[in-house]
């Protein structure tokens, strides 16, 4: 049988990931290679529905032939060509296409994906494509796209006041609105949305946060959704400056990599055969909604090591301190230098001591805020869930996080770092920079062995114990082990970003023993 | 103009478009090869369902998106079988189609296709539900040669109404017992060859070297020192399923082998040459399998009529 262009990839994607079947039934005698497209066959896991949908797209939908979503399995063999000495690895396991896959776990989590790159990479096609999985009607999902242009009004985004009450109405309340039908849609595209203007912005802001929009009093609760925002200059250029609220909301954003030009025949054959594939999308990728809720909530349930989550909380810890931007100890951050209006590379060329071409801080002009933190765990669970993987990996967090992080990591282009010639290429591929960031923070990680040797991790569970039985020689003992690896501390280290987290982590449970002794001595 | 006809030119922009997506991702899908397939295979199905009271229109969506996922080329005997059942076709096109298709897949590795269509033909006019005819399907595919769906042939032949069992098997009921034993058969049992199953791997069999054969579970196995397989065989086919290693267990039936190659059971006894220095024998229920260095081939003894 050979495929056809509503050929499904056939399951199991991931060989090896489901049991192979041993037994032969008289119903499997009706059963594959065709399949009738009736509900009533074999129910399909979702991750495996996901990775077909993935394959599908890639094999037939979108020319997108990169593989710059690494997997290894084993040694991968890589050549160094060019006089830039260029490195291609070629990636032992199965790898992927960023541009394909984080718009597919963004429709899988129902989050906000902004897609960039020049015009005709195939940016609203991908997100049509996602629209069209969710199992709207092509013609539903073009007609309630947003077309990003100067002249775009809040009524044009979210409905209009029907006018016989705007004529009768003698209260706010009484005028009823017709919403658009876009907004209870679980797919949701804006395309150019750096063409909207600066209120109409607002507007979708207050959308995309809060899932509701507001109009001459009129309140509509939008159901969760898959958003994605196409924009031809990722530095939020054309007609409006994007708000930075706006930018923030977003939680992943991707690239529409160069067209390769070997791929020109694929493309000729298109024009002339007049094929357009979101027309085509096979029933069998298509999600419900009763499938996209279950899928998500699986997606959730999919557990996060504490060995992984350490290794975030070490590289999050990187980049917030800023010695010389404050004076008692909790203000000495990036923060609050933006905060008075200073320029942080200044105060930070300032600070003396730390090696700053080591110390990853150096290289970033602020922090990680607890909404991208958010996004990084809910995509790696994504990514996981997608690779079939029974629990978050580390691999699955060092892929997502270039993508998450891509905004909202702000590079400081004239940190000392990015002069080493190794590094310079990171002032203009921000996905290498982020991903080399993890990695070195990783190796500083393996380095102190915090795997293995952590008294910060060893304190906080102690404490994460409870304190019913905990008398007061031991909350003694405890704070005198504090004040003790504190002093240590004083001594011997620099303040680094993650020095500065366990010491206010310190701080904490100091206080929270110091809380607890005066309440013991109060009871007896 | 037929009714198939009329359904095409209704959908003729779109099966238009379907075609050339088609042909775009299939060089080799030929225009001419594949009009001919819809005007001697699909016509005439979607025509006969028609005249059982069938939508045309649904019928031929049905059947040439069986023609597209197929590439225009089904299983042989389909476009035969699909006319014969044409009232299950005109009730249920796409499950029908698709299921006969599949069914005549598994049936061209390892089954007799020829005589499963002509079973199916056979037993049409008696069956009444499209479940029915699945079921009577499933039995008469094991009957033709498809050794795995034993079991599972023989709990569905017990929901089978007895005049369809007749036709597809030559007996109003089945017996479990004996694998080698056809359903109604009569007649005194003895010991005698009744399998040869096997063959180097090199001339398209299984084995890479002459396998020795055990039994785990209660069920026939076989291994070349590389790889272990589950033997189905019973009086109507054989087939061999890959498997992971799995544990030998005893012998236990009353069976033997003795080292000139022959078997025993009870009073009776038969010579069999060719078993004369076997490499491995194992017994199950009434029969006996053995292995030699000189064959690929397992070799099947039992004591039945």
């Amino acid at each position: 049988m050979q495929p056809t262009y509503r050929h499904v990839s056939q399951a199991p994607t991931l060989p090896g990931s489901t049991a192979p079947q041993e037994e032969f039934d008289v119903a499997a005698l009706y059963a594959g290679p065709l399949t009738d497209g009736s509900a009533a066959g074999p129910a399909v896991q979702l991750d495996e529905k996901l990775r077909q949908a993935y394959f599908w797209i890639v094999n037939h939908a979108i020319i997108s032939p990169h593989y710059d979503l690494e997997f290894a399995e084993g040694p991968s063999a890589s050549f160094q060509l060019g006089d830039s000495k260029a490195r291609l690895t070629l990636p032992s396991g199965q790898s992927y296409s960023s541009f394909v896959l984080v718009p597919l776990l963004t429709f899988a989590v129902r989050r906000r994906c902004l897609l960039v790159g020049g015009p005709g990479r195939g940016k609203t096609a991908s997100a049509i494509l996602m629209g069209v999985l969710a199992g709207y009607p092509l013609r539903d999902v073009r007609r309630a796209m947003q077309h990003g242009h100067p002249q775009l009004t809040i009524s044009d985004l979210l409905g209009t006041p029907l006018p016989g009450d705007l004529i009768k109405a003698e209260r706010m309340a009484d005028i009823d609105v017709a919403w658009r039908t876009w907004l209870g849609m679980r797919v949701k595209i804006v395309d150019e949305y750096n063409r909207i203007p600066t209120r109409t912005q607002s507007a979708l802001l207050t959308l995309m946060s809060d899932g509701y929009a507001e109009v001459f009093d009129q309140v509509y609760e939008s159901a969760d959704s898959a958003w994605y925002l196409t924009a031809n200059d990722d530095a939020g250029g054309g007609t409006y400056q994007v708000i930075e609220a706006l930018k923030d909301r977003i939680d992943v954003v991707v690239h529409a990599l160069a067209f390769n030009s070997r791929f020109l025949g694929e493309l000729q054959e298109r024009v002339e055969q007049r094929l357009r594939p979101e027309e085509v999308v096979p029933p069998e990728i298509v999600f419900t909604e009763v499938e996209h809720d279950r899928m998500y909530a699986e997606i959730l349930r999919v557990p996060l090591p504490v060995e992984v989550r350490r290794r975030l909380e070490f590289f999050s810890a990187q980049f917030e301190l800023l010695e010389t931007a404050g004076e008692q100890f909790e203000y000495r951050t990036k923060d609050t230098a933006k905060l008075a209006g200073v320029d942080v590379h200044l105060l930070s060329a300032s600070e003396t001591g730390r090696d700053r071409i080591a110390d990853l801080g150096a290289q970033t002009l602020g922090g990680l805020s607890v909404r991208s933190l958010q996004s990084v765990l809910t995509y790696a669970k994504a990514l996981a869930y997608f690779r079939g993987r029974p629990e978050v990996g580390l691999d699955d967090l060092a892929a997502v996080l270039p993508f998450v992080l891509h905004d909202k990591l702000g590079q400081d282009e004239q940190a000392p770092a990015l002069d080493e010639p190794a590094q310079r290429p990171y002032r203009t591929d921000r996905v290498s920079w982020i991903r080399s960031l993890f990695e070195r923070a990783c190796a500083e990680y393996d380095r102190l062995d915090l795997d293995v040797n952590d008294p910060v991790g060893d304190l906080l569970a102690q404490f994460e114990l409870g304190l019913d039985t905990v008398d007061e020689p031991e909350v003694e003992k405890r704070l005198a082990a504090i004040e003790s690896l504190l002093g240590d501390w004083s001594r011997n280290r620099k303040l680094y970003g993650h020095v500065y987290d366990d010491a206010l982590a310190l701080k904490y449970l100091h206080q929270r023993y110091v809380n607890y002794r005066a309440w013991l001595r109060w009871k007896t | 103009m037929t009714p198939f006809q009329a359904a095409l030119a209704a959908g003729r922009d779109r099966y238009n478009a379907r075609f050339r997506l088609a042909k775009h991702r299939s060089r080799q899908l030929d225009a001419n090869a594949f009009l001919d397939h819809l005007r001697q295979d699909v016509g005439p199905a979607v025509n006969a369902a028609a005249a059982q009271g069938g939508d045309p229109v649904a019928v031929t969506e049905a059947l040439v998106d069986l023609a597209f996922a197929t590439h225009g080329r089904p299983p042989a005997g389909l476009a035969q079988l699909l006319p014969a059942l044409a009232r299950f076709v005109a009730a249920e096109p796409r499950r029908v189609a698709v299921t006969m298709a599949n069914a005549l897949h598994h049936l061209e590795s390892g089954g007799d296709a020829p005589s499963w269509i002509a079973a199916m033909t056979a037993v049409a006019p008696m069956v009444e539900s499209t479940e029915e005819l699945l079921d009577a399907g499933g039995v008469a595919a094991w009957r033709h040669g498809l050794a795995v769906l034993r079991a599972s042939a023989l709990d569905t032949a017990r929901r089978l109404r007895p005049e369809v069992l007749t036709v597809l098997l030559g007996a109003s009921e089945v017996d479990s017992s004996d694998p080698w034993r056809a359903p109604g058969e009569a007649g005194t049992p003895r010991l005698r060859v009744v399998r040869r199953v096997g063959q180097f791997r090199g001339f398209g069999g299984t084995f890479a070297r002459p396998p020795l054969v055990f039994t785990s579970g209660g069920r026939w196995h076989a291994s070349d020192g590389h790889e272990t397989w589950r033997i189905h065989v019973d009086r109507f086919g054989t087939s061999l399923n890959r498997v992971a290693q799995v544990p030998p267990d005893a012998s236990s039936s009353g069976l033997s082998l003795s080292r000139d190659g022959t078997v025993q059971f009870g009073q009776s006894s038969l010579e069999v040459p060719e078993l004369a220095g076997a490499t491995s024998w194992a017994t199950l229920d009434n029969t006996l399998a053995a292995t030699t260095p000189w064959t690929h081939a397992i070799t099947f003894v039992a004591w039945t009529p």
